[in-house]
């Protein structure tokens, strides 16, 4: 036999976690060439992870449960491999970039991993000096990790998976933190990668950037690859086929903007005027921005990170004070110190914003603050959320969706006006995604106002009605999403680029 | 571009130099782990204020040298401030605040030594600490602890930022009277997402941790060099010589 042409194989592999309630996997046979890229897809909770886990070892080493079948590895069994041996073969990067760094300063970072394997000091530092070439990362060198983008953080834990030399690269969500420009960065550097002859097991839902990359698509449900398509059959693949699996789309440009046909006349909201925020008396944040965002429409703010829209954000819900201009609710002035309660921010992880022991508390807690007694009913807001049933148990004990649904659930209790969502989509799969859209809808059914800030385009195309898009502190545009901006705005999401 | 050049140091004690953007003053780690416990012990054998004032000029003379101006300018304020309330609390007859001048007096016996902590967390890098330790052959069951505190510290700042953030806009406010009047529910309301968050962290670092080889048993190496100078002789023999004159009662003169 030619020098092993498999990169992966798995034979009838089962798995179970000991003490998790993580989906396993069931009956999983499998081959991935050298060379090839292989996407693996499906709902949360299908077993992707668990997938890619098997694949860079840490099942078993690090998650124990009860495993089955054949897996080898370069064509030799995952038994025989000693787990430091294994992460010179595979390279593996993760879905938060806040949890996969060791050092504090990127060049260290990158070269963590020769360390612990002992090589010597010239090698390190020649591997050093190639991952910094292949990859084109020089902009990265020297740098303290807390200073480094979301989209900075990925290609610095994937150049220090690179420099241990590995064939094989696992990414599992690599993009869910993301935001459009930097997902097309990470784009770029699984290109070179590919280039370079990798094999590579990415787990993802957003698929779109994927598209020339990908070689095999397999579709993943309850444990099981359930089906398997190549690139080229999966872009035939009909919408309503793959809105029915609950994947995200695979071309952007498919993806039709339904307008808003029954849209009701503009209702006064908040608007600002002449805002300008700086953290630093040099160099404002944002400068001079004047904007309204109509009571009755679910406003996106979309921009590169760093620009300013979060700052935005931060703003409008009393988190950073203004250095000048004006914000309104309704014709009111609010001032800085009123904001925060009556626009109420729900961020992009909700664990941070949730402090009581029960589901029922933690919107007790916001009653008790609240200016309105007693008016609203705990259970009618738990209900009108789908949480009721669950009243009783500990909010960490909760999914991510949940969490997220109790926090809004917290801002309607303390009678918000204005709700502000960062991100309420990222990393979520299709049918999740839709469950925000109908929350949202709802929401703004009931007289809130929305303003969210996402880079996800399916989500913002099927919620959202107007966009203000913000770059280097200031409005750079302001229109209503509908057949005619359709091609701006997809531009913005494809060819962003720094 | 990292440079492979070791030629260009310089006879001062450098670690990192060739790799982070060029020189960096500073001292080697294990000196300033033994000037640690140097100042230490002299905190706790002095008994004149003299000594104790020697100690802390000299922490300043090493902050000034490692060009820590924010750092000597923080210190100083607090031990200002420390002495001043003593000084004045010390001529009050009462119970109370005759506890609370001991306290203070406590606290400034030991002062040097937090200072002198400070400056070594913010003056090493986590690379040069290990390579330091790894240099006189410390196991990895020490060094990697080290690593992982080291890194610790920015994490928990930087999630209770994000914590108070979301405390407020669900209009819990940690000002005095909160704190003074619900202390309890107060350290719950920041202890417990902290925590949650924390122990996220810490999983999916290790499982991040085991795919880079941490369980390797072979002898770790290092990026960084760091090696001994002038600098680190001369600021050892000072600090040792102020604990001699602190052990003799400063009867030396």
């Amino acid at each position: 036999m030619v020098k092993n042409q498999c990169a992966i194989k798995m034979k009838n592999v089962n798995f179970t976690y000991a003490n998790r309630t993580e989906e396993g996997l069931r009956d999983i046979n499998l081959t991935i060439r050298r060379g090839e890229c292989v996407l693996l897809t499906g709902a949360s909770g299908c077993g992707k992870t668990s997938l890619t886990r098997i694949v860079n070892g840490l099942i078993p080493h690090f998650y124990e449960g009860e495993l089955g079948g054949d897996i080898s590895i370069d064509g030799q069994s995952i038994t025989s491999w000693k787990i430091d041996e294994l992460s010179m073969k595979v390279g593996s990067v993760f879905q938060n970039p806040r949890s996969q760094f060791f050092n504090l300063d990127t060049t260290n970072e990158i070269a963590f991993g020769c360390e612990n394997l002992g090589i010597s000091r010239e090698q390190i530092v020649q591997r050093v000096n190639n991952t910094v070439t292949d990859l084109q990362i020089s902009q990265l060198m020297d740098r303290n990790i807390f200073s480094l983008s979301g989209g900075e953080k990925q290609m610095l834990a994937i150049a220090s998976a690179y420099t241990l030399g590995p064939d094989i690269f696992v990414l599992d969500e690599p993009s869910a933190n993301l935001d459009a420009f930097a997902t097309n960065q990470l784009r770029s550097v699984m290109e070179k990668l590919k280039e370079e002859g990798k094999t590579i097991l990415i787990a993802e839902h957003r698929l779109y950037y994927l598209a020339d990359i990908a070689d095999r698509i397999l579709y993943m449900d309850k444990g099981r690859i359930v089906q398997e398509w190549s690139a080229k059959e999966f872009s035939k693949v009909s919408k309503e086929q793959r809105i029915e699996m609950g994947l995200r789309a695979w071309d952007l440009s498919q993806v039709q903007i339904e307008p808003n046909l029954n849209l009701s006349i503009e209702e006064q909201g908040t608007s600002v005027q002449h805002l300008s925020v700086a953290y630093t008396k040099k160099a404002p944040v944002l400068e001079d921005i004047s904007c309204v965002m109509p009571r009755n429409r679910i406003t996106a703010i979309i921009g590169r990170n760093g620009h300013g829209k979060s700052t935005f954000a931060r703003c409008l819900c009393g988190l950073t004070k203004e250095s000048s201009g004006k914000v309104f609710y309704c014709g009111n002035e609010q001032p800085y110190k009123h904001r925060c309660g009556q626009n109420y921010f729900v961020m992009q992880d909700p664990n941070y914003q949730l402090f009581s022991d029960s589901v029922i508390g933690e919107v007790e807690l916001s009653l008790k603050r609240g200016k309105r007694e007693k008016a609203v009913n705990v259970l009618e807001i738990l209900s009108f959320l789908s949480l009721n049933e669950f009243a009783e148990q500990h909010p960490m004990s909760l999914s991510g969706g949940q969490k997220q649904r109790l926090a809004i659930a917290a801002g309607i209790a303390q009678s918000a006006d204005v709700l502000i969502l960062d991100e309420p989509t990222s990393g979520l799969d299709y049918n999740n995604m839709l469950r925000v859209h109908t929350l949202l809808d709802q929401l703004k059914a009931e007289g809130k106002e929305i303003i969210v800030i996402t880079h996800d385009y399916e989500f913002l195309v099927n919620t959202c009605d107007c966009v203000i898009v913000i770059e280097d502190g200031a409005i750079a545009d302001c229109y209503t999403i509908n057949t005619e901006n359709e091609e701006k705005l997809l531009h913005f999401f494809v060819n962003i680029k720094n | 571009m990292i440079k492979t050049d070791t030629q260009c140091v310089p006879t001062v004690a450098i670690s990192t130099a060739v790799f982070c953007g060029g020189y960096r003053r500073t001292i080697e780690p294990r000196t300033k782990l033994l000037i640690l416990l140097i100042v230490n012990t002299t905190s706790f054998v002095q008994n004149n204020v003299l000594c104790e004032m020697l100690c802390i000029v000299l922490i300043t003379v090493a902050m000034l040298y490692h060009l820590s101006y924010r750092l000597v300018l923080k210190n100083l304020l607090i031990f200002g401030a420390m002495a001043l309330l003593i000084l004045l609390t010390l001529r009050v007859e009462n119970t109370i605040i005759g506890m609370l001048s001991v306290v203070l007096i406590m606290a400034r016996k030991i002062f040097p030594t937090f200072m002198f902590a400070a400056l070594l967390m913010s003056s090493t890098q986590v690379g040069e600490m290990t390579s330091s330790l790894q240099a006189i052959h410390t196991p990895r069951q020490i060094t990697i602890p080290i690593v992982i505190i080291m890194r610790f510290f920015p994490t928990i700042k930087e999630e209770s930022k994000a914590i108070l953030d979301a405390a407020k806009v669900r209009g819990i406010r940690f000002t005095f009277w909160s704190c003074l009047r619900a202390p309890n529910q107060m350290i719950e309301y920041i202890m417990v997402p902290l925590i949650m968050q924390l122990s996220v962290v810490a999983e999916e670092l290790s499982a991040a941790a085991v795919t880079k080889g941490i369980d390797s048993d072979k002898q770790r190496t290092s990026l960084y060099q760091t090696r001994f100078g002038a600098m680190d002789l001369i600021f050892t023999l000072l600090f040792s010589a102020n604990l001699i004159f602190a052990l003799t009662g400063g009867g030396v003169w």
